[in-house]
């Protein structure tokens, strides 16, 4: 034996890789490979910049497949951002809501006033809250990060051996990619039936170009979970949320499904300056109802702010029912005024495949899949 | 009216908890994973690269788990991950002057890794330094079996470190590619970017060093593995 076996003898023991290391790690590489990529296709097929990886005479990477799928993702975004929007990321509502907060009169129109106290109506509680956003440190999450959302699902009706059930209160994650390139999952588990089931759905890596991969064709791209492309103005977000509210039914009711359904109940993070742009627009809708001692469905008292159902849209799915039977809320912490969360409710007859009540327990930024903060 | 629900998404019907894995699984095949790969040299793995730079995460499944293991025998397991990270992150930038004519990208990787650990030691100073010196593990977790070659090895062991501080960066990191990363003179020619004629002056040298150190021990005892 000479010495360099001695020395190889000597070889300390090395454990594994650790999983979640060689995935960061990975993710690292991927990230130079997407950023590699971008620059390839912002270049564009005629004015494509060397990137220096490839040697003189190598065929640009602009060209080939990759090419192909960059032009590819462009021309289906539409269809597959609906098809994501519609299962992965997509909405959960409705019945008798065990909330305690009872809904106030309509009160009276905005009239633009910040108080300085406990806000008496609706438009005096969403300005706060927009100043109290505007004032917020912004902590703008990094590419990789994904959004973290936990919602508490009351309600949840299934049907089982042909009789609808309601499944036990329970918990869903979500996690979705920051800028929607790196995949998600959305995750929860009950019982139903009498036996556990655990639901989850990934999202795909959309980075990673797989043709062949059902999923990754039918959804890719994915909406980013961090939403960046909100208008800027008052006039312009309350024009927009109205739109994404539903062309029907009461201003309130639209400008906070709007806010609801482009935020929070969708998994997506907005930035506290978007979100204080949406409470200024919701301020300048009149009807929006003021709850000072709301209950969120964590069991956290709150100030909240509300919208009825419009009875019209009742009725088309639950004869019989009369009044403010399903309404929407969002709720401020009553010390600090930020917002907290919300929720919607709804009460009615056990429809197979719809939820009683939907409320945002938490929602944060975490570095990987699966993390819980 | 949003009155009916997307969730809860496809049903596992196992009963059992979720384990998170698909989504993660999925990001971490590559390319190949459904490609057909498997056939492909390192080089060849390369030069795809070079037109589809997601190929090269291929190169990081075949390779990874091995550099990882000398990247903790060199500066631990705290940082090898690190390490790991910075050299596939080198390699991809650099991958545009990989010769072809080298179907086994391990040597060229290897070269990355010393160069990333030399790094990593300026960058942390003397302390980094004495643990990328010494080996990591203590005696007892070495890989030998009989308990008289344990023996031997704990009271080889200081004499080994002090060795391989006395070298100088260059011949300490041949020897140990050699010895460590099990690398032939050829591929640590390759790795080091110099001669094989080199190599072999230089370890011919560095074996007349360690010996000089670690004197009579290893004549009174046969070494396992050996």
């Amino acid at each position: 034996m000479d010495e360099i076996a001695v020395l190889a003898a000597l070889r300390p023991t090395a454990a594994d890789f650790p999983a979640a290391d060689r995935v960061a790690a990975r993710q690292h590489l991927l990230a130079a490979i997407a950023q590699e990529r971008a620059s390839a296709a912002q270049a564009g097929p005629a004015g494509r910049e060397p990137t220096g990886a490839e040697p003189a005479g190598a065929e640009p990477a602009g060209t080939g497949p990759s090419r192909r799928w960059t032009t590819r993702r462009i021309g289906v975004a539409g269809a597959a951002l609906a098809a994501l929007t519609a299962t992965a990321v997509g909405l959960m509502i409705a019945l008798p809501g065990a909330g305690t907060s009872h809904i106030g009169r309509p009160g009276p129109p905005s009239t633009g006033t910040v108080h300085g106290s406990a806000p008496a109506t609706a438009a005096g509680m969403l300005l706060l809250a927009a100043r109290v956003a505007d004032g917020s440190p912004t902590a703008t999450p990094g590419p990789r990060q994904f959004v973290y959302t936990e919602q508490l699902i009351k309600g949840h009706v299934e049907e089982v051996n042909s009789r609808t059930e309601t499944v036990p209160a329970y918990l869903q994650r979500t996690w979705m990619s920051v800028n929607g390139m790196w995949g998600g999952l959305a995750r929860a588990r009950y019982v139903k039936g009498g036996r556990w089931v655990t639901n989850e759905l990934p999202v795909p890596v959309c980075a990673i170009p797989r043709p062949s991969d059902a999923n990754w064709k039918a959804n890719c791209p994915v909406p980013p979970g961090y939403v960046t492309t909100l208008p800027t103005t008052v006039a312009g977000m309350r024009a927009y949320l109205l739109k994404k509210g539903g062309l029907n039914g009461p201003l309130p009711y639209r400008i906070l499904t709007g806010i609801a359904g482009e935020s929070w109940q969708t998994r997506l993070l907005v930035p506290d300056h978007s979100y204080a742009l949406m409470f200024r627009a919701a301020a300048t809708v009149k009807g929006i109802r003021l709850i000072r001692h709301a209950t969120s469905a964590a069991g956290k008292p709150g100030i909240a702010v509300a919208a009825c159902v419009p009875p019209v849209i009742q009725k088309s799915s639950m004869p019989g029912w009369h009044g403010c039977a399903e309404r929407i809320e969002l709720i401020f912490d009553a010390t600090t005024y930020r917002f907290t969360g919300g929720q919607e409710t709804q009460k009615g007859s056990p429809t197979p495949g719809t939820t009683a009540e939907q409320a945002l327990l938490k929602i944060a930024i975490v570095d990987k899949l699966g993390q819980v903060p | 009216m949003r009155r009916s629900v997307s969730l809860p998404p496809a049903d596992a019907g196992d009963g059992t908890a979720g384990t998170g894995g698909p989504a993660e699984r999925r990001a971490v095949a590559g390319p190949g994973a459904s490609g057909g790969q498997e056939g492909l040299s390192d080089a060849a793995v390369i030069e795809q690269s070079w037109r589809d730079p997601e190929w090269f995460a291929v190169l990081f499944d075949r390779h990874a788990d091995e550099i990882h293991r000398y990247a903790a025998r060199r500066l631990g397991r705290q940082v090898a991950g690190d390490v790991v990270s910075e050299v596939f992150l080198a390699a991809f930038r650099n991958r545009g002057g990989y010769d072809l004519g080298r179907g086994d990208a391990r040597p060229w990787l290897y070269g990355i890794s010393a160069k990333v650990i030399s790094q990593q030691m300026r960058a942390e100073g003397r302390r980094a330094r004495a643990m990328a010196t010494a080996p990591v593990a203590r005696p007892s977790e070495l890989p030998v079996e009989e308990i008289t070659d344990r023996i031997v090895a704990a009271q080889m062991w200081p004499r080994m470190v002090s060795a391989l501080a006395g070298l100088s960066p260059d011949d300490r990191e041949l020897v140990l590619l050699v010895a460590w990363a099990g690398l032939s003179y050829d591929e640590a020619a390759q790795a080091m970017e110099i001669p094989l004629g080199t190599v072999r002056s230089r370890l011919h040298r560095t074996r007349a060093r360690i010996r000089r150190s670690i004197g009579p021990v290893l004549h009174d005892k046969e070494f396992p593995n050996g």
